[in-house]
């Protein structure tokens, strides 16, 4: 960095003293031939330094890295760069100077461009009036939860033999969905146990896979007719690791917030974590888990939270957290030889796009 | 509505009972059905065309019903009830005749009715488990059934005793293990005695039943998913078929191996069905989408969101692009409005050019225009 | 000419063969006639005319009898008969072949035979079972979504998102009776809650809900300056260095990790914290969550001083 400033300040010495004389002098001699050429010339003639300042101006078809020596082509480029940088401030001075004259009347300010609000529109968004949609969600597998029939029951297993993190995370997990029971696998095919969690009104079943010790993938099944969600999990932080965290969880149940599930797949996945949680939340407790999408990412958090007044409210971690994304979504309980996938994700077709979103 | 149906060139069957319309010319999509009382007892199970003319369409429903849809009057002409829902959903529907029509029920048992009667003419018995029946398109009182654990039969419905044809299941695997039986879906192949198969095995299979072998005469495999449909391509030798997790491939049936993939899919395949003369494929399953694919490209041509699950298709046999003929430009103008939001929704994959709401007539220049690009293309 | 000593001295104990090899303890032979497995004298395929084996193709097992007399035509050397799928029989008719030979040779044969029966039953057992299925990940694939995933989370605004959400529910009177927020009364409340707060114990009670969760944000506000700025720091790692630090923790948990992957993740760590200084300056996106936080503690201290003022008013 040292080297690129020393020249600098030399340079703008160069400008304020000998800014009239040398410039015209080369622009009669320059404009003709072409300056990058008279660039290339004088390169070694290191006492003229008002060149450069010249070559900060390039005409545009030059480009700095037609300069062939390595310590002369940073030093230029640096320069542009300086060059290019005061013109965007200058700019970004101007247009502040005009909003403050315009006042009032000034053009709103420009939004800028996020990869949420470049979104590439997917024709699945549900609309909230669409008798057709509606219809179609309100006799869904989940119907029967949404019309308080059923009270979920959460049976929470392992892959085959779970070690250290997996099994905190499975106990922790407990602590957040009320009515949740954790078993051991014990090595027992998901296929036999499918039927006896539905002889004993089980609701769901969620089976944590892991990898090294690391708990990787999420299969979310909703009895006793599916479907079934399979889930890449990331980031796991257990309520040990958390910082600033609260006291533990109460056994209230907590009020859940989906956020940002808009396309049709979007909210079968929203109604599935939905239909997790108990529907009568108990506010006393002051639980709440929230589900949020981003870019097909879906956090998890879990928070205790306090409102200030009307205006404020104030949140804190209870844990754990973690990241989901998914896999696949699978019509009837768990059968992934023969089962029939409402939603796979092909990574190759689907990801091409990184503004395209399925959630 | 009678002008939107004749206008149609695709029509699908959804789970949440609705039938639907597609015209790909005009980029709409319409919904046939009584909106008010929509149940999932009316999840379409089986489409097929009533007569020659496809003036008539027969669409079977999970209740057991069979219903007549008229696209002359875009309404439901007619129902009668063909057996008990208790026996299982439709597995296939065919029309034999003007009056008669063929049903299949899960149970496993194959009924012809006559329109008049609610009593079956003839009833034959193709075993349990059966998952599709299908009719031979040049001897119309051929049909085969198949279903999991029950083999390819091939019946005569004259003779309704014995069928013509059962298949053998597959020879023992190398280590002497029995090779499960899973027929999901089969067509009979055009000019010939030949049935292709799919089966839940990802295997295709075909039979020849003027050869004393009872066994399958090609088999081949694609991928390592439940094949759950096929088609056969106007152009013969190959045959179409989709799995569960949304792939779409063509396979050669002289061979047996893997010409192309048809891509886009999201979700399992339900049903597949290839233009009688064009060489496109169109296919719809659990992810709402009605695709269409041209089978010399493999390009995704259209891509229509229809909002519910999708069941069965059914391909009229006139030009697919083509506007539904001259009767039904009169009308159209008023439908059109109605649906914009449903313009809306369509998108045409191979062309982005920018629909404006312009009257009839540039509307129809714009089209004359994509269909000379297209052509450009083609003979690009 | 076949001269049996000859090849064994030649290949044998001391000499060189191919499809010897050698360990500590024992020499094993991998000539797939051979029908011990083993390198000696007796079960040597090359070194015996009289020579009888099994060996399985595809399900199916043979037995193989070596006819010397074709010793000149390697291919046709050996004569095979199919087994019958059914042991015993299988076993009779090893008997009935080898019916003159060596004891040695028809023992070793029938030992092998219910060897290939048993891991043929083996075999059926496991593909009968549920079977697991790797999918290969590609690393590539997987860094590339940790990258989007911790852009998404920024993006996301989780703690914004969150309480946006339940005012909006608040707003929307989900909640009824249970808050209603009187202002001045719950600012007295709340002064008389500064007051005690220092000394106070935390208890988790439920029956005034409020006073918890004010107890619990005052402990927070109560974070020194030197502390702050530590948070601080956390913030701006916390996007990025997440995961790492979760690492860390774990290999320090378990010590068997390689050491090359440690200083693999020391490395990441420390570009981590190289753009977590540049941030401090550039990056808007940072610094907007930097002074999130710092709003954030702001507020509290407003909320303190407030009440304090409309006090003296009322």
């Amino acid at each position: 960095m040292d080297i690129t400033e020393v020249p600098l300040s030399q340079d703008k010495k160069g400008k304020k003293k000998k800014m009239k004389k040398p410039k015209k002098k080369k622009s009669a001699g320059q404009d003709m031939s072409g300056e990058s050429t008279g660039v290339e010339k004088k390169e070694d003639e290191e006492v003229k330094m008002e060149k450069s300042e010249e070559a900060a101006a390039f005409p545009p078809t030059f480009s700095v890295s037609e300069i062939k020596n390595k310590q002369r082509r940073h030093l230029m480029f640096m320069k542009l760069k300086q060059e290019k940088r005061k013109q965007k401030m200058q700019l970004k001075k101007k247009k502040r100077k005009e909003r403050e004259a315009l006042g009032d009347k000034a053009p709103p300010k420009e939004v800028p461009k996020t990869i949420e609000n470049q979104r590439v529109y997917d024709e699945t968004t549900v609309d909230p009036e669409d008798e057709e949609v509606a219809f179609d969600e309100g006799t869904d597998e989940f119907s029967a939860y949404f019309n308080g029939l059923t009270n979920p029951k959460v049976l929470i297993t392992t892959s085959d033999r779970p070690r250290g993190r997996t099994v905190r995370f499975c106990e922790q997990l407990a602590t957040v969905i009320p009515n949740a029971h954790v078993y051991y696998r014990r090595g027992l095919a998901l296929k036999r146990v499918i039927p006896q969690c539905i002889a004993r009104n089980f609701t769901y079943l969620m089976v944590i896979n892991e990898d090294r010790k690391v708990p990787n993938g999420l299969v979310l099944c909703h009895l006793p007719e599916g479907p079934t969600a399979h889930f890449k999990v990331s980031n796991v932080r257990l309520r040990k690791e958390l910082k600033r965290r609260g006291k533990d969880p109460t056994e209230h149940n907590p009020e859940v917030i989906l956020n940002n599930f808009t396309t049709r797949l979007g909210h079968s996945i929203g109604r599935l974590f939905a239909a997790l949680f108990p529907q009568d939340p108990q506010f006393i407790g002051r639980q709440v888990a929230t589900f949020h999408n981003q870019r097909d990412f879906i956090f998890f958090r879990f928070h205790r939270y306090i409102f200030k007044n009307e205006k404020k409210v104030g949140i804190q971690e209870l844990g754990p957290r973690f990241t989901l994304k998914l896999r696949s979504l699978q019509k009837g309980t768990f059968d992934s030889k023969f089962g029939e996938y409402e939603w796979v994700l092909k990574r190759h077709e689907m990801d091409a796009c990184r503004r395209k979103f399925q959630l | 509505m009678g002008d939107s149906s004749r206008l149609c060139s695709v029509w699908l069957g959804s789970e949440t009972g609705i039938l639907k319309g597609v015209s790909l010319s005009r980029k709409q999509a319409f919904n046939f059905c009584n909106t008010s009382h929509l149940s999932r007892d009316q999840e379409v199970r089986a489409l097929c065309w009533g007569d020659p003319a496809e003036s008539e369409l027969l669409v079977g429903s999970v209740d057991g019903t069979v219903k007549t849809f008229s696209t002359e009057k875009g309404s439901f002409t007619e129902t009668r009830r063909c057996g008990d829902p208790s026996e299982g959903c439709f597995t296939g529907l065919a029309a034999l005749d003007g009056s008669r029509i063929i049903t299949c029920v899960e149970s496993g048992t194959v009924r012809v009715w006559r329109e008049d009667s609610s009593e079956p003419v003839t009833e034959l018995d193709a075993g349990k488990n059966v998952c599709r029946m299908r009719q031979s398109s040049v001897h119309r009182n051929k049909v085969a059934t198949g279903g999991k654990e029950n083999g390819l039969k091939i019946w005569d419905l004259e003779e309704p005793k014995k069928p013509l044809f059962t298949a053998k299941n597959l020879r023992d695997d190398w280590l002497d293990l029995r090779r499960p039986q899973w027929v999901r879906d089969m067509a009979f192949i055009p000019d010939s005695d030949k049935v292709v198969t799919c089966t839940g095995y990802h295997q295709v299979h075909v039979f020849d039943p003027s050869t004393p072998q009872r066994r399958p005469v090609l088999e081949a495999e694609y991928g390592e998913y439940p094949l759950t449909t096929l088609s056969l391509p106007a152009s013969g030798n190959t045959v179409v078929v989709g799995n569960t997790h949304g792939q779409i491939a063509m396979l050669d049936l002289r061979k047996g191996v893997v010409r192309g993939c048809l891509k886009g899919l999201a979700g399992g395949v339900r049903g597949l069905h290839c233009h009688p003369s064009q060489p496109v494929v169109a296919s719809c399953g659990l992810d709402r989408f009605l695709r269409i694919h041209s089978l010399e490209d493999r390009k995704l041509q259209h891509k229509v969101y229809l909002k519910s699950r999708l069941n069965c298709i059914l391909l009229s046999s006139r030009d697919l692009e083509e506007a539904g003929g001259a009767k039904g430009e009169g009308g159209t103008e008023e439908v059109k409005e109605e649906e914009d939001e449903v313009w809306d929704t369509m998108e045409q994959v191979e062309e982005t050019s920018k629909r404006k709401n312009t009257e009839e007539g540039e509307e129809e220049e714009q089209q004359k225009k994509k269909g000379k690009k297209k052509r450009k293309k083609e003979q690009d | 000419m076949q001269h049996d000593d000859v090849i064994w001295d030649i290949i044998g104990n001391k000499q060189f063969c191919s499809f010897k090899v050698k360990t500590k303890s024992q020499n094993f032979c991998r000539n797939e006639y051979n029908v011990t497995g083993l390198c000696n004298r007796s079960s040597c395929p090359l070194a015996n005319s009289q020579y009888a084996t099994i060996r399985e193709e595809k399900g199916q097992c043979f037995l193989y009898m070596k006819v010397i007399e074709r010793a000149a035509f390697p291919a046709r050397m050996w004569e095979k008969v199919k087994l019958s799928k059914n042991y015993e029989k299988a076993l009779e008719q090893i008997d009935e072949n080898l019916i003159y030979w060596p004891r040695f040779i028809r023992h070793k044969c029938k030992q092998r035979f219910t060897k290939i029966t048993q891991y043929l039953i083996r075999m059926r057992k496991l593909v009968l079972k549920r079977q697991r299925k790797l999918v290969p990940l590609s690393r590539k694939v997987e860094q590339r979504e940790k990258r989007k995933e911790e852009k998404a989370l920024i993006a996301a605004q989780l703690d914004n998102a969150i309480e946006k959400e339940l005012l909006e529910r608040l707003k929307q009177g989900t909640y009824g009776d249970i808050y209603n927020f009187p202002i001045h009364a719950f600012d007295k409340a709340l002064e008389q809650q500064d007051e005690e707060s220092e000394s106070e114990e935390e208890e988790e009670e439920e029956e005034d809900d409020e006073d918890v969760g004010q107890r619990e944000f005052v402990a927070e506000d109560e974070v020194e300056e030197s502390d702050l700025s530590d948070f601080e720091d956390m913030n701006k790692l916390r996007a990025s260095s997440d995961e790492e630090e979760q690492d860390e923790e774990e290999s320090s948990q378990e010590e068997e990790e390689d050491e090359e992957e440690e200083e693999k993740e020391m490395e990441v760590e420390m570009t981590n914290k190289k753009k977590g200084s540049r941030w401090k300056g550039k990056s808007p996106a940072n610094g907007t969550v930097v002074r999130k936080k710092r709003a954030f503690v702001e507020i509290e201290y407003e909320q303190e001083t407030e009440p304090a003022s409309k006090n003296r008013t009322t």
